[in-house]
Order: structure tokens, then C-alpha cells, then sequence
């Protein structure tokens, strides 16, 4: 049992890639297909000519399902430096060549921020601040007060519960060419996951929130915090 | 009932013949230092003011206001908390209450009390009428924690970054309750683009009090 988690039919999966580097590339590449589009049977049936006898699409398909898996398992299983990841790698398919693992270690290495970021937001989703806008304003009278010269920063905060830029431009590239019912479903998701707030301030407490958060910055660039959160990773 | 609403002078107005008190809040005026006694028109003045100011506040009972006549005595708290408002309102200065006041013949001890105690909480009332009316909720307070997962339901492995919670609000004024307006999450990066977005909106501001 290798410390990545595979279970045995994960692995009798993943038989295909005893294959040439360069047929290797072609199933990672499925695989990040996989992760933007979904399943694309068309593709799995041609890739399935050229690699088997049969020219059943399946085998193909559970390979790049099988793919991803060990994209997810890596993700979350291994640290990101390299030399902890290809001793993982070699001890998890002793059978596959050099060549080929040096393939897989870039699959999951390149596409380890967008998993990360998936697996951060099915977990507990906190908004995050994507843009910002503002207006300056000047209120010269209301109701209650007809002479006065009040300044107010009005500011539009931008919150979304995606955890990353990288997920987010993918999903809005990913609309392109979908269906009414699917865009319909992505903007009912939109809908839910974001929030703008309309909030303001006066000059006073905008310089204050300035001081403060440049305290938190330079907070968490002491050596203190640096090493806890270098210990805990 | 006859009708004794005020008309400001066209000057101060800015329109003419403006009626901005009721006869009701004339009448209640007018018992001020005559059906209430001048001790008690004090009383009365102060606790106006206080519960204008201060609505929350808890105020000693005072009985004796209401013990003779309490419709009166109501309707002269209603006439002077309606004073202040207006007053307030139409940016009258201590001189432009009293000629108000003594054009509407009210007692003479009461047009003094009613002076003083609005020249002495005058910006006061302004601040207080500053926050009435619709705002988009006002942050004056930002908290912030640093936060670093370890493990999680989804992850066995922690993503080695430092998160910051920043938590928006203001504080109730007549509490002292903090209240929160937003919460999110940014990375330091993201961060950093937050304090340089503030530090231009600073800038800009510094810009219009030159100019």
C-alpha cells in the first residue's frame, strides 16, 4: 500500500500508463481536459485506437478518472517539495520508467494550486475580497440637517466564496459554449457565492484602516509567525 | 383652534412664509414658565434634551412634572424636543432661537432656558442629526486575526500560507456595542492590493482638501 492511498482498482486503472512518456502526456492532458470540461468521450475513443486492441473508450476513461484521483491524492497527501513527491511517485509505481514519472511529477505539480484551490472551497467557505470599488462624496444637506459639508468614502466591496483567482477566471472561460440549462445552473452558483457590500467611512477611519491592516501585513511577516506557519506546513 | 404657526422671515428660510411649528408644539411652548412652574421648566428642558441626545439614557423620574397637569406637561416635552429638531434642522444660531421664540410671545424665562440649554448642546444636536436618515452602515473599527490551517476535512496537509480575517464594523453609539458590517478573507497578497486601493482613495481625498 503506497502512501498516497490508491486503492487497487485505482491502480489496475492506471496499467495504462506503461506506456512511451509521450502517450503518457496525452492521458495528463485528458486529465486537465477532464478538470475543465468534464468527461469527452470523443476524445477517449480515439485515444483508445491508438492504445488498445479493442478500441474501447473505457479503459482510457477510468485512466484519466484514475488520473485525477492521484491528482486529489497527492494534493492532499504529499508536501509540495519536489524530492518528497518523486520518492512518493517511484514508491507508488515502482514498474513505471523515469521518463514517464518525470511526466506524472509535472501533472500534479502544475495543476496542485487548482486542486488545492478545489478542495479549499468544498470545504468551510469564507468570502474573500475579489475588487473594490469607491466614490468620494460630499453630503451637503438630508432631511435632518439642511446646511452641511459631510466627507464620505462610499466603497462597494466585491466578495466571493471561491478561494481562488485561478478557479474563478476558469469557471467564467468554462461558459463559453455551454448550454442555457448549464449557464442558467452557473449563474444560479454565481449567484450564491457572491456578495457585494455598500459600506462607507469618513477620512479619520479610512487612515486608521489603513494603520491597522498595515500592522497585520507587517504582523505576519515577523520571524515568529514565518516560522509557525514553516512548522505547521 | 387658531392657527399659530411660525413664519420664519424670508431671509433665514429661504422661502416664504414657511410654517415650521405646529400649533401644537406653540401651545406646548407656552405653558412652559406659566402652567409649569419655572423649576419645573428646567426640569423639563433638561430631560428634553437629554432624551434627544441620549435616547437610551435612563433619567431620574421626576413625578411632580406630571403630577398637575400631565397632558400639558407632555405636549410641552413633545413642543420642545420638535423645537430642537427644527432649530437644528435650519441651522439657527442662539440669536435666530430667541427671536423665534419671542415672536411666538412665549415666557420670557422660558425663551432664557430654552437659549441656553440649545447654545450649550448645539453641536451636540448637529452630530446627533448627522446620523439620522439613511447611511450605508459606517465602518470605523477593522479587526483582523492571522490564521493558518493545519488539517481539515479535505486535506491532510496544510497549505503552509498565512490567511488574514478581517473583520469590518463600528461601535453603537449608545452602547458602546461593537457591531460587525463584513467579514472576509484575503491573502497577503490580496491584502496588500487592499491597503494600496485605500491608500489611493487617502490620496485622492488629501488631493480635494488641497484643491
Amino acid at each position: 500500500m503506497s502512501s498516497l492511498g490508491l486503492s487497487q482498482q485505482q491502480r489496475n486503472h492506471l496499467a495504462l500508463l506503461q506506456r512511451p512518456a509521450s502517450d503518457v502526456v496525452e492521458l495528463c492532458k485528458s486529465a486537465f481536459d477532464y478538470l475543465i470540461n468534464g468527461p469527452n468521450l470523443n476524445r477517449y475513443e480515439a485515444l483508445a485506437i491508438k492504445y488498445t486492441d479493442t478500441g474501447d473508450p473505457e479503459p482510457v476513461q477510468h485512466a484519466v478518472e484514475a488520473l485525477i484521483s492521484l491528482l486529489i491524492s497527492v494534493t492532499t497527501r504529499v508536501s509540495s517539495s519536489s524530492v518528497n513527491l518523486q520518492t512518493v511517485l517511484r514508491q507508488t509505481f515502482p514498474d513505471l520508467d523515469d521518463e514517464v514519472l518525470d511526466v506524472l511529477e509535472q501533472f500534479v505539480t502544475s495543476k496542485r494550486n487548482f486542486v488545492e484551490g478545489s478542495i479549499k472551497s468544498a470545504n468551510i467557505r469564507a468570502y474573500r475580497l475579489v475588487n473594490l470599488d469607491w466614490r468620494l462624496e460630499v453630503r451637503t444637506a438630508s432631511r435632518s440637517l439642511l446646511d452641511q459639508c459631510n466627507v464620505t468614502v462610499t466603497m462597494k466591496l466585491y466578495l466571493h466564496t471561491e478561494p481562488k483567482n485561478e478557479n474563478r477566471e476558469l469557471l467564467e472561460v468554462d461558459a463559453t459554449g455551454r448550454s442555457e440549462e448549464e449557464l442558467a445552473a452557473m449563474h444560479e452558483d454565481e449567484r450564491r457565492h457572491r456578495k457585494d457590500m455598500l459600506v462607507q467611512t469618513d477620512v479619520s477611519s479610512l487612515l486608521y484602516m489603513i494603520k491597522t491592516l498595515e500592522d497585520a501585513l507587517a504582523e505576519s511577516k515577523t520571524r515568529r509567525i514565518r516560522n509557525i506557519v514553516d512548522g505547521i506546513h | 383652534m387658531a392657527a399659530t404657526a411660525v413664519n420664519l422671515p424670508s431671509a433665514e428660510a429661504g422661502a416664504e412664509d414657511v410654517n415650521l411649528l405646529s400649533a401644537t408644539v406653540v401651545a406646548g411652548l407656552k405653558n412652559l414658565g406659566t402652567i409649569i412652574s419655572p423649576a419645573l421648566t428646567k426640569t423639563l428642558i433638561a430631560n428634553s434634551m437629554k432624551l434627544t441626545l441620549h435616547p437610551d439614557a435612563t433619567i431620574a423620574p421626576v413625578p411632580e412634572i406630571y403630577a398637575s397637569n400631565a397632558a400639558c406637561a407632555k405636549q410641552s416635552e413633545y413642543g420642545v424636543v420638535t423645537l430642537y429638531a427644527v432649530a437644528t434642522k435650519h441651522g439657527w444660531d442662539g440669536l435666530a432661537l430667541r427671536q423665534q421664540l419671542e415672536n411666538l410671545s412665549i415666557h420670557s424665562m422660558a425663551v432664557d432656558e430654552l437659549t441656553r440649554v440649545f447654545e450649550d448642546n448645539r453641536k451636540d444636536l448637529i452630530l446627533r442629526q448627522l446620523q439620522l436618515g439613511h447611511n450605508f452602515p459606517h465602518i470605523t473599527d477593522v479587526q483582523w486575526r492571522i490564521v493558518s490551517d493545519v488539517k481539515s476535512s479535505t486535506s491532510d496537509s496544510s497549505t503552509g500560507v498565512a490567511n488574514f480575517y478581517i473583520n469590518l464594523g463600528h461601535f453603537r453609539q449608545s452602547s458602546g456595542e461593537r457591531i460587525t458590517v463584513v467579514e472576509f478573507v484575503c491573502n497577503a497578497e490580496e491584502l496588500q492590493s487592499l491597503i494600496n486601493r485605500l491608500k489611493e482613495i487617502e490620496r485622492h481625498c488629501a488631493q480635494m482638501a488641497v484643491a
